[in-house]
């Protein structure tokens, strides 16, 4: 993968941290472009552990928000992704503390009130998505869809560098034994003839 | 083709959950970035307020118990009731007489000095023993005991 946590401009682009400065003198078509280029990924990521798309897209909203009030005391030798990303999960956090609790019917059920919130994992992220929970599944997804290092994701989930190197390797492992037990997914990994 | 080991196996799981995410949709929410930017301030000014890091702030149910703690120390000492006016003279204590110092005791009382109260405690103790004993002895059969 063309790393995506540090979007550089394959095209000439600037980069995000390039971006990020000018933002910071005032350069708001700099800030606006940094928006495009995120929104998609913030989503990406909000979407595999919000309740629904609502509260995803309130929390980016929220999280550019944040970031262009704080982009002062951001500092542009860090990347860009991992600070945006910590804004976004936080700000959803804020928003289910927010949020009322879920609707509950007289029996017991819950109501499902809201359509699952993510439309499209694609491949082996289909299982991931479920076979893992939804924290270890994001873990998963920033290290490996987002090229993050742990201690940037143990600083965006709120856990420990141990924590997240624990978890990923016990959801490679789970994916492992999973995908093992079906030969045909196992060949078509590896590239092993039957 | 024999089975790869499970650490290639894991090379590959890995390589293929990156390619996944490659291709998955992206799609570039024109309608979310355009609520975004409508949201964003528009003064034209450069961001300056405060990281997105900033602690929390404090809620009024902590503000709250605090003025009045405040408040109530502040009026305890206002009113706090004013110190009593010395006594013209302080109370003499009357103390038991202490006892005569060694230097001061005539010669002939040295043996009273020499016992203390606990050797006067032990010597009760065994004189009332004594008398035990010899009420205990001269009441079995045979002859008389004599106790010193």
């Amino acid at each position: 993968m063309a790393s995506r946590a540090r979007t550089p401009a394959a095209d000439g682009e600037p980069g995000d941290e390039v971006l990020a400065a000018r933002a910071q003198n005032g350069d708001r078509a700099a800030f606006e472009t940094l928006v495009r280029r995120f929104t998609p990924r913030l989503m990406r990521f909000l979407l595999s552990r919000a309740a629904n798309r609502a509260d995803a897209e309130d929390a980016v909203q929220q999280t550019f928000l944040q970031a262009y009030r704080g982009l002062a005391g951001f500092d542009v030798r860090r990347r860009l992704a991992p600070w945006l990303l910590a804004i976004a999960a936080r700000e959803l956090a804020r928003l289910a503390r927010r949020r009322p609790p879920s609707a509950v019917a007289l029996d017991g059920v819950a109501v499902a009130s809201d359509p699952p919130a993510d439309p499209g994992p694609v491949g082996l992220w289909v299982a991931a998505r479920a076979r893992l929970n939804p924290e270890t599944c994001a873990a998963l997804w920033l290290r490996y869809g987002e090229d993050l290092a742990p201690g940037e994701i143990a600083a965006i989930l709120g856990r420990s560098s141990v924590w997240v190197r624990v978890t990923l390797w016990r959801a490679l492992r789970a994916l492992r034994s999973d995908l093992a037990d079906v030969p045909a997914a196992r060949a078509a990994l590896v590239g092993e003839r039957p | 083709m024999t089975a790869r080991p499970s650490r290639e196996f894991s090379a590959d799981l890995v390589r293929q959950l990156r390619a996944d995410a490659r291709r998955m949709d992206l799609p570039a929410e024109p309608d979310l970035v355009a609520r975004v930017l409508a949201a964003l301030p528009r003064d034209g000014s450069a961001p300056q307020v405060a990281t997105p890091t900033e602690p929390p702030r404090r809620s009024l149910r902590w503000v709250l118990p605090g003025v009045g703690l405040a408040a109530g120390l502040g009026a305890a000492l206002l009113f706090r009731p004013a110190p009593a006016p010395p006594a013209a003279e302080p109370p003499t204590i009357q103390t038991a007489a202490t006892p005569a110092p060694p230097w001061s005791v005539p010669a002939m009382d040295l043996p009273a000095l020499v016992l203390s109260p606990m050797d006067q405690e032990l010597a009760d103790v065994a004189a009332d023993l004594r008398g035990t004993l010899a009420v205990v002895a001269n009441a079995l059969p045979g002859p008389t005991i004599e106790v010193p």
